[in-house]
Parts: structure tokens; C-alpha cells; sequence
């Protein structure tokens, strides 16, 4: 770590710039805009760079990323228009489109509850088996399992939840879970190791 | 040209679904969603509110081998039995109180090591509580609240999914006109920004509770059933120390800490297996540039160094695992990073909020659920600043205070069948409440009425007030005259 906290300003230059080059380059297709993306990203990365260099890289990314967040908000906040209230908007009645897609909400929710406690209980045991062939410490194992596990938890149920055919998204679910679940079993009557 | 329109049908069908599941999961969770983004944003500060609960408790940030021995031997006095593990808290910049404690009770001390007051937080507790696990039984609730974040990772890729333009129109924010094209705005900007930090809480949060059934079944397959091994592999066990009974030497362990890492901070030492063969001390310390918790250094009775855990020079796994709850709560780096997770853990909950608000104007009819949705988004601030009144001034127990405030608002809300009237009702109150907190604060504690600490929070407490006060008040849906944006 470099002393002293003069890096923090530099630090904080490059992460504002970041937004703002962001704000310009998101805006148009040209390569102009295409190059302003690629420098903020690159600000990005230098800005954490210069905050790591003064208080170490866990704090320095966390912070430079949560720093950034909130410049970010606030760049969108500067821009901010106000609308007049009389400005034109489709408009529409009670029977407008659904925001829950074509089937009902009573189905959705059944769905989500139905995927959710399932994918729970799969992608845990999932989550064990996989871990389980990393070549890694046993320790590091079990951790990255708990980090596994609710990432792949959430996105199952994303998953099951955005499918058309729900049925055939659970089956693969429970399927999984399944296998998980024999691979655990010989595994605890030691017909297996894993 | 075929297969263009074919792409596009594909991705118009999966942004159709992604906002479909993103709808469904949102409107599951939200409720809960907002209780504990809400409660979370605060329990940043729950260092701060503790000491602002029991402002007469002496704060220092000197002390020595003597005091905490004295503590203790103090401590041995007042307990019945001696405790199996006997803690010494000690004083730090964000809580600058020193505090003996072990098997259940503790107390404050004073800076000679005497004992004084037993900790009294017992709102701080009630926000901790209903944060950690909604003050259902522990592990259940703890399971909840974690799914909670597993399916804000849902809702963060649904997110993503689901507005291909989040990206784009990252930086477009359209105030005023029409309110569910503002509440949309808001939601995409504050979520699109927040991206990072929300990664951050989701799976540090989800990590707590879960990991819970995730060792159950581990330790049941590969240990025996037995969860302090699978532990052990995780943070490393105890160091194994038999040695004849004798008097610690914490002056010892403080100069074999210098020597050792004279850059940690200690924060707390306890004495384990306390009074028996097997007795040996362990400092927790923090480094400077590490999110690690802690890392834990161990001595023996006599004060000589057997050792570290490895927290923050082990196993890479060790190190990030033990460094989730600062990660979570902010708790690193100064005030002004408390201050950066305040204003972010609000823009979450403004996202739960403004979500739910969305779907509530898409829908097109306006009955209870919009009555019940406000007295919950105001209900439950006016509870809390109600709740605090009742504690710390009143000394009533504050969660069934803040459960029949709750259910006051409820039913305000749903006799009213006027959200817009009832949100500036209860913003109202709200800011009156904590006028009136702060009020009867400096006058109950009137000898700590100049302290940097009572002059911040009754701050706080009336800049809040006054941004309840002064808000511009519109109507959360309009009925009449629902829109849908074009854009989004």
C-alpha cells in the first residue's frame, strides 16, 4: 500500500470521469462513442487501481465500486428532465396489457412457490456435488458451495419462473436434485466417494 | 430478413418472460423485500443507536492489561458460576465503550475496569432482530430473510433481462408527468446504478441464512452429523492446550500481539475454557486494508503466542468467507462508508418500493391492496420512530409498540380508501414523532444533550422530519389516467 491519501483524489477523478464518459458514449453508435465506452470502463479500472494502491485491493475494489454507484446516481440525477404533465403517453384503460405475461398471477405465484422451495432444496444438493470435484481445500469447498448455492438458487427460479412450459423447467429441477441427491446418498453409505 | 424477424420475435419473447418472472418474484418478495432493505439501512448504524439508547454508559479508548482484568475478576463476582468463555469488549473509534461479558450476560464497564450498567438497546435489538430473521423463530426466519437475497439475485437478472435498454437509458431520468413513467425511472436508474452493490448484499445476505440447511445436509453426508468439523475445515479449529492451572497474563498476550502483528487492532479478548487445563486467550483484531472480520490470535495462559486462525493470511476461502459481514453491513473503512451504505441501502428500498408501485398502476384498478401497500411503506417508518419513543424514553418494550403502530396504520389506510391523503397522513406523524423523540431525548438525558453523538442523531432525526414534512405529496397511482411508457 502506497502512504499517504493523495492517490484518493486521482482515484475519485478517474471514477467521475468513468460516469460521465459512460453518459456520453452510451448515447450514440459512432466509433466516437464506441471508444468513450471502452476509456470509461478503462477510468473504471484505474480508479480502483489508485484506491487499492492507497488502502489495499479488498477495500479499494469495494469501495471504488460502491463510490461509483453512487456518482453514477448522481450524474443521472443532474441530467435529470422534468416531463410537463400534459407530455404525450400511450394511453390505456383497465384492460391494458398485463405486466404478468398472459397467465394469470394465481398461476405465476403458484409457479414461483412451487419452484422456489423445489429449486431451493435441488440446488443445495447441487451445489454440495459440484463443490465436491473443485481441487481445492476441503474448507474452500464447503464455501464456494455457499456461495453457489443461492446463485444458482436464484437463477433457477428465474428460470422456471420466465418458462412457458413450467412442467417441463421443474421436471429438469427435480431431475437434478435427484441425482444430486443419490450421489449424497452413496455417498454416505460409502458406496461412492465424492 | 427472415431469420432478423425470427431473432427479434425470440428476444421480445424472452424480455416478455424475463418481465413476467421478474414481476412474479418481485411482487412475492417485495413486501418482505422492503422490511429488510429498510431495517438494513439502518442496522448500518446500530453501533450508533446503542450508544444513543444508553447515552450515561462512560465512553474511552484507553485501556490496559489491568482493566481487563479487573473486568473480569469483577465479572466472576457478579456471576453465579464462572462462564466457560469469558469476553472483554474493547473500546474502539465506532463504539467507544468497554464491556465484560460471558454465557448470556454482560456489562458495561467503567474505565478502571468496574463494572457499571448491564447493555439496555432493547429497540437497536428489536431492528437487528427484525432485520436478521422478521422476529420469526431464528432459523426460520434467518432461512427467510436469506432467500430474500437469493431472490433478489433472481430479480437482478430478471432486471437485466428484461429491459434490454436498462444499459442504454442508464443515464435518462424523467421527473414529473406521469407517475408510473417517474416510479419506472427511478426503479431502472437506481437499479442499473446499483448493480454492483446490490450483487453485494444479495449474496452476502443469502450466505448467512442458507448456509444453515446447506451444512445440515454437508455435515450429515461427510461428517457424521457433526457441524463443529465441517467448521473446523472452514475456519479452523482450536488450538489443543493442556497446561497446569494458573493466573492469565493478558499483559503477556498484549506484548506477544505488539510483537506479532503490531499493526492489528484489537477489538475484543476472550479467555476460553475459562478456569480449566484447557484454557488459552484469543484477541480479535482487525487490520488495517482488510475486510476480514477479524483475525483471531491465540495465547496461552501465560501470555506466550501459540498462533492465528489464518483469517486473513490462510486460506483464500477463509479469508473471504470470515469478510461477508463487514462486506454486508458496511462496517469498514470509516463513517463516511456507513454514510455511502446508508444512501445505497435507501435506493434499494426505494427500488422495492417503486417496484410494487409500478405494477400497482399497471394493473388498472385501484382497491385494498394499494390502501394496505401504503400503510406498509409509511406504516412502518412511523412504527420504528414510535417504537424508539416507547424504548428509549417511555422504557416499554418496543416490538409490540411497533406491531400495533403497524396494524394502526394498516387500518388508517383502509378505512381512509385514500392512499394519497393517508401517505401524507402518516409522513406527517412520522416527522412529528420524531420531532417529538427528539425532543423528549434532550430533555430525559439532559447531561448528554451536548454530546457529538445526541447533537448528530436529534440531526438526523430532524432532517428526516423535515424531509417528511416538506415532500412533495402526489398521488402514488392515478386511477383515472393510467399510462404506459412508450419507452419502456
Amino acid at each position: 500500500m502506497v502512504e499517504g491519501k493523495f492517490l484518493l483524489l486521482p482515484a475519485l477523478t478517474l471514477l467521475s470521469a468513468s460516469a460521465v464518459l459512460l453518459r456520453k458514449g452510451w448515447r450514440g453508435k459512432q466509433w466516437q462513442h464506441r471508444v468513450m465506452v471502452v476509456a470509461a470502463w478503462l477510468c473504471l479500472v484505474a480508479g480502483a487501481a489508485c484506491w487499492s494502491a492507497v488502502e489495499g485491493a479488498e477495500f479499494g475494489i469495494t469501495l471504488s465500486l460502491v463510490v461509483w454507484s453512487l456518482l453514477g446516481c448522481l450524474v443521472v440525477a443532474l441530467g435529470a428532465k422534468w416531463r410537463p404533465a400534459n407530455e404525450r403517453t400511450k394511453t390505456r384503460g383497465a384492460n391494458g396489457p398485463s405486466a404478468l405475461g398472459d397467465t394469470g398471477l394465481g398461476q405465476k405465484t403458484l409457479t414461483f412457490f412451487v419452484a422456489g422451495p423445489l429449486a431451493m432444496v435441488c440446488t443445495a444438493l447441487v451445489s454440495i456435488v459440484l463443490v465436491r470435484l473443485l481441487p481445492t481445500s476441503v474448507g474452500g469447498q464447503w464455501v464456494v458451495a455457499a456461495f453457489l448455492f443461492p446463485t444458482l438458487w436464484g437463477i433457477t427460479a428465474f428460470w422456471v419462473c420466465a418458462s412457458l412450459r413450467f412442467r417441463r423447467e421443474a421436471l429438469i429441477v427435480t431431475s437434478g436434485g435427484l441425482v444430486s441427491g443419490v450421489c449424497l446418498l452413496l455417498s454416505f453409505f460409502s458406496y461412492v466417494s465424492i | 430478413m427472415n431469420s432478423k424477424i425470427t431473432q427479434r420475435s425470440k428476444d421480445q419473447g424472452l424480455v416478455k418472460q424475463s418481465l413476467s418472472a421478474h414481476s412474479v418474484i418481485g411482487l412475492t418478495v417485495g413486501a418482505l423485500m422492503y422490511l429488510i432493505c429498510l431495517t438494513g439501512t439502518l442496522a448500518v448504524f446500530m453501533k450508533t443507536f446503542e450508544r444513543w439508547e444508553q447515552p450515561e454508559v462512560a465512553e474511552f479508548l484507553h485501556y490496559d492489561a489491568v482493566t481487563v482484568k479487573t473486568a473480569w475478576q469483577a465479572f466472576i463476582e457478579n456471576a453465579e458460576e464462572p462462564p466457560h468463555s469469558l469476553y472483554a469488549i474493547l473500546p474502539t473509534d465506532d463504539m467507544p465503550r468497554m464491556q465484560v461479558s460471558g454465557d448470556g450476560k454482560s456489562w458495561y464497564l467503567q474505565a478502571d475496569g468496574s463494572i457499571g450498567d448491564q447493555p439496555r438497546h432493547e429497540w437497536s435489538e428489536m431492528l437487528e432482530e427484525l432485520h436478521i430473521n422478521l422476529h420469526l423463530p431464528t432459523t426460520i426466519g434467518l432461512v427467510i430473510v436469506s432467500a430474500c437475497g437469493a431472490m433478489l439475485l433472481a430479480l437482478i437478472v430478471s432486471g437485466i433481462f428484461s429491459h434490454p435498454r436498462i444499459f442504454k437509458d442508464a443515464f435518462k431520468l424523467r421527473l414529473g408527468g406521469n407517475r408510473h413513467l417517474e416510479q419506472a425511472d427511478i426503479h431502472n436508474r437506481l437499479s442499473v446504478w446499483g448493480l454492483p452493490f446490490h450483487i453485494m448484499i444479495a449474496l452476502t445476505g443469502a450466505f448467512f441464512g442458507l448456509v444453515g440447511p446447506l451444512v445440515f445436509v454437508a455435515a450429515t453426508v461427510f461428517y457424521d452429523g457433526d457441524r463443529g468439523a465441517l467448521f473446523d475445515d472452514v475456519y479452523g479449529g482450536d488450538p489443543v492446550v493442556d497446561a497446569p492451572l494458573q493466573n492469565l497474563n493478558v499483559q503477556g498476550a498484549f506484548d506477544s500481539l505488539a510483537e506479532v502483528a503490531p499493526e492489528a487492532s484489537a477489538f475484543y479478548i476472550v479467555a476460553q475454557n475459562f478456569g480449566q487445563r484447557d484454557q488459552f486467550m484469543e484477541i480479535a483484531a482487525t487490520l488495517p486494508g482488510r475486510l476480514s472480520y477479524s483475525e483471531m490470535y491465540r495465547f496461552a495462559a501465560d501470555g506466550s503466542y501459540l498462533g492465528n486462525q489464518g483469517l486473513t493470511n490462510g486460506d483464500a476461502a477463509r479469508q473471504w468467507v470470515y469478510s461477508v459481514y463487514r462486506i454486508h453491513f458496511g462496517w469498514f473503512g470509516g463513517q463516511w462508508v456507513k454514510v455511502v451504505y446508508l444512501l445505497l441501502g435507501f435506493a434499494m428500498t426505494v427500488i422495492s418500493v417503486s417496484g410494487i408501485n409500478i405494477w400497482l398502476a399497471r394493473r388498472g384498478t385501484k382497491d385494498w391492496i394499494n390502501d394496505s401497500w401504503c400503510g406498509l411503506v409509511w406504516g412502518v417508518p412511523l412504527s420504528l420512530s414510535v417504537s424508539a419513543f416507547s424504548s428509549v424514553i417511555l422504557n416499554v418494550v418496543p416490538l409490540p409498540i411497533l406491531l400495533i403502530t403497524l396494524l394502526c396504520s394498516q387500518m388508517y389506510c383502509l378505512f381512509a380508501k385514500d392512499e394519497k391523503q393517508a401517505a401524507i397522513f402518516l409522513k406527517k406523524t412520522t416527522a412529528f414523532s420524531l420531532c417529538i423523540l427528539s425532543l423528549a431525548y434532550v430533555i430525559v438525558y439532559a447531561e448528554q444533550r451536548a454530546t457529538p453523538l445526541t447533537l448528530g442523531m436529534v440531526g438526523a432525526f430532524i432532517t428526516t422530519a423535515l424531509i417528511l414534512w416538506v415532500q412533495p405529496n402526489r398521488q402514488v397511482t392515478n386511477n383515472r389516467d393510467l399510462e404506459i411508457p412508450v419507452e419502456n
